[in-house]
Parts: C-alpha cells; sequence; structure tokens
C-alpha cells in the first residue's frame, strides 16, 4: 500500500488540491525544518522565524489554485518563503545577530524565547560546547554576509539546490545566482579562517 | 561539456564546484591547468572548506508542534462527498425534493425492469429520452402559462388559456436562465469547492 510519506510533492498537492488534509499534513512534516533553517538564518530571531515559517505554509496552502505544476513544489514554497521574509527584513533592518535571541528581546524570559536550540547530536560535553561555539561562530559568519548572498549560499550548500531552482526561488537571472554564491564563499572563507577548529586550507 | 582549456583560462564557478565535489568527472585539461593556477587551486578549496562547514551546520526546527500550528490555519477545498452534505444542508427543502424525485425514479425504473424483463437497454435510453421529452414539454408548457399569467393578463384567463408562441417562448427562456444559473452554481462548487477550517486534532 502506498502511504502518504511514498508519495511525490506533486501528487501530494493534488491531493490536497482535493481537500485532503492528510496530504497537508505530510508535505508540512516534509519541508518544515528546511524552510525554518532557511528563514530562521534570514531572521535570526526563533519566534519571528517560526511566524514566518508558519506564514509560508499557509499561504501557501491557501493559494495552491495558483501553483503552475509545471514548478517543482518546493521551489514555490521557498520562492514564498524567501518573499515573506525579504519583506519582513526591509520593514526592520536588523541590528545584531546572535543565536543568543533576538536583538529587541530585553528580559531573559524573551531571550530564550527568541534563541535557536542548536541540535548537535550525541556528543561529550567538552566537545558539545566547542561544538556549539564553533557552530556559533559559523552561524555570525552568516548572518554577516548579505540577505542575498546569504539566501542564495544556504540553498545552494545547505539545502543543495540547483542554481537554476536558486535562480527561480530568488526570481534574478542565473549569472547572478553564480555571483552571489562565489561572493558569499569568499567573504565566508576569509571570515571562517580565523576562526579556532576551522581547517587550515 | 570539455572545452580545450588553454592554461590562461580559470575554471568556471560551475567547474570550481564539480572540481570539489565529483573530482573525477572534472576533465584532466582542468586539472592540468588546475596544477599551475594557484587561482584555480585556491577556488577549489574554498568551495570544498566552505561547503563542508555549510554542510555540518547544525540543524534547527521549529518547536513542537509545529504542524497542527499550520494546521490550524489552513484552509483547503472541501472534498466532494462533503461538499455534497454541506449544499444538502443548507438547502434541506431542494435536498429532499431531489432526493424524492431520485427515489421516485429508482422505484419507478425498478418496477419497470420487473414488469419488462425482456427490455434492452437501447429501448430503455430511448424511452427514458422520450419522457424526458415530454416532461420538458409540459414543464414549458407550464412555465409559459405562469409567465403569461405574470405578465399579460388575469389568472383566470391564463389558467384557461391556449399555449400561444409568446408564452411558449417565455416559458423557455425562464428554463434556459435557471439551468444557466444552476449549471454555473454547481460548476463553482465543483471547482472551487468551499473552504473549511481545518481543526487542529
Amino acid at each position: 500500500m502506498v502511504t502518504y510519506a511514498d508519495r511525490s510533492d506533486k501528487q501530494l498537492v493534488g491531493l490536497c488540491r482535493r481537500g485532503d488534509e492528510r496530504a497537508a499534513r505530510e508535505l508540512v512534516e516534509r519541508f518544515q525544518r528546511p524552510v525554518f533553517s532557511i528563514v530562521f538564518r534570514m531572521v535570526r530571531d526563533r519566534e519571528k522565524a517560526e511566524d514566518l515559517t508558519q506564514e509560508t505554509f499557509v499561504r501557501t496552502f491557501n493559494n495552491l489554485d495558483r501553483y503552475d505544476r509545471s514548478y517543482k513544489f518546493s521551489s514555490w514554497l521557498f520562492k514564498i518563503a524567501y518573499n515573506l521574509t525579504v519583506d519582513h527584513l526591509r520593514k526592520k533592518e536588523l541590528r545584531t545577530i546572535s543565536i543568543h535571541g533576538s536583538p529587541d528581546a530585553v528580559t531573559a524570559d524573551q531571550q530564550e524565547a527568541t534563541s535557536v536550540t542548536l541540535e548537535s547530536g550525541q556528543e561529550a560535553p567538552d566537545a558539545r560546547i566547542e561544538s556549539l561555539e564553533l557552530a556559533g561562530q559559523l552561524e555570525e559568519a552568516i548572518g554577516k554576509l548579505r540577505a542575498e548572498y546569504r539566501t542564495a549560499i544556504l540553498l545552494r550548500h545547505v539545502e543543495g539546490r540547483a542554481y537554476e531552482e536558486i535562480a527561480e526561488i530568488m526570481d534574478i537571472p542565473l549569472g547572478t545566482v553564480k555571483t552571489y554564491i562565489f561572493r558569499a564563499r569568499r567573504q565566508l572563507r576569509e571570515d571562517l579562517s580565523d576562526l579556532d577548529g576551522y581547517p587550515e586550507n | 561539456m570539455n572545452r580545450n582549456l588553454a592554461t590562461d583560462k580559470h575554471l568556471t564557478a560551475d567547474e570550481l564546484e564539480l572540481a570539489s565535489a565529483r573530482p573525477a568527472e572534472l576533465a584532466d585539461e582542468h586539472w592540468i591547468h588546475v596544477g599551475s593556477c594557484q587561482r584555480c587551486a585556491a577556488g577549489i578549496a574554498d568551495v570544498r572548506e566552505v561547503s563542508a562547514v555549510l554542510r555540518d551546520l547544525p540543524a534547527v526546527s521549529p518547536r513542537p508542534g509545529f504542524t497542527e500550528r499550520v494546521m490550524a490555519r489552513v484552509r483547503l477545498p472541501l472534498p466532494w462527498h462533503r461538499r455534497a452534505l454541506v449544499v444538502a444542508r443548507e438547502r434541506k427543502g431542494m435536498s429532499a425534493a431531489a432526493a424524492a424525485v431520485c427515489a421516485a425514479l429508482g422505484a419507478g425504473g425498478a418496477m419497470w425492469a420487473i414488469r419488462f424483463p425482456e427490455l434492452r437497454p437501447l429501448a430503455l435510453a430511448s424511452w427514458v429520452a422520450g419522457q424526458a421529452g415530454d416532461l420538458l414539454w409540459q414543464a414549458t408548457i407550464g412555465l409559459g402559462r405562469m409567465a403569461y399569467v405574470l405578465g399579460l393578463a388575469d389568472v383566470a384567463t391564463a389558467i384557461g388559456a391556449d399555449l400561444t408562441l409568446g408564452s411558449a417562448v417565455a416559458g423557455l427562456a425562464t428554463i434556459a436562465l435557471v439551468s444557466i444559473g444552476s449549471l454555473s452554481v454547481m460548476i463553482r462548487l465543483v471547482r472551487e469547492g468551499q473552504p473549511i477550517l481545518i481543526r487542529a486534532r
């Protein structure tokens, strides 16, 4: 028997269009982590990232009739997420970058609510702290990139998207995507070369 | 894809990524160039290191219950059987009449089939078409009279009046209007569906 998890994205979208709630759930389960991951690394605020990710899915499902089946569903989803996030960033210039919580968080509770929990697997306490520190520095370095560079490089190297798909998602020419990724990589390389624990060239 | 590479031609962004991710697939000429070009060699190292670092970024996920929170806000089209139930609930009189007509037709059909077991499907179809034509004609006459009553004369004269060309045309126009209206409502219901709020389970 074919389960929902076995079905392709397009098959699930077809079922959603006929009102199948379980198909919608499966799509949410399938894409919540990648979408949240990109959005979080764009906005640097867990609570805001969750709101934006949630809004992305709601808009996606409530506008399924506008979805063009010739595009990949994931491209369309990421495009909605990207547009929402860019709109948010335009409205609100982010001042500082931290995995320890939103720059607007004043109280300890607010900081805890907006900070992110990094999932670093089963490691010894020392190794875990070191790994978290390095991860934090990496996040800081990614946060220093221009928003467009950040999106492009994360889609390419974290989500493994093709250049053409990134161009579609960000609505920019293919050549521009390549330039963004090249520059982002160079800047990251420069920023990361100073870090402890970062592999030497 | 392979081009005759002169030693002064640097690797493109795609070739740098290929050299980093799948070195065996990069043509030998390119590797000869890389052997004598510090810039391309450094480029490959950059791509390799930055990709590795980004690939190892800690996973970030939304808080538990994310799917439920999304589904509480998602509106999917109703499946056809639930849509039919909604229509039936909203238009109880019409549904009861439709059900009665269906039941009468079913019972009539069953009795007919019992009485004339030798009846062939084609003959039955022909009989049904004939009955439907008669019904339509009777309805036309009835509606024509009604139009005549409403528009032209007093009730007593109208009911006793013979069918005229004017009343027939008015009747047909009324039938056409009602049919087009009903059809368009049905098409809209079937195509667009009725949005519902899917509640979190």
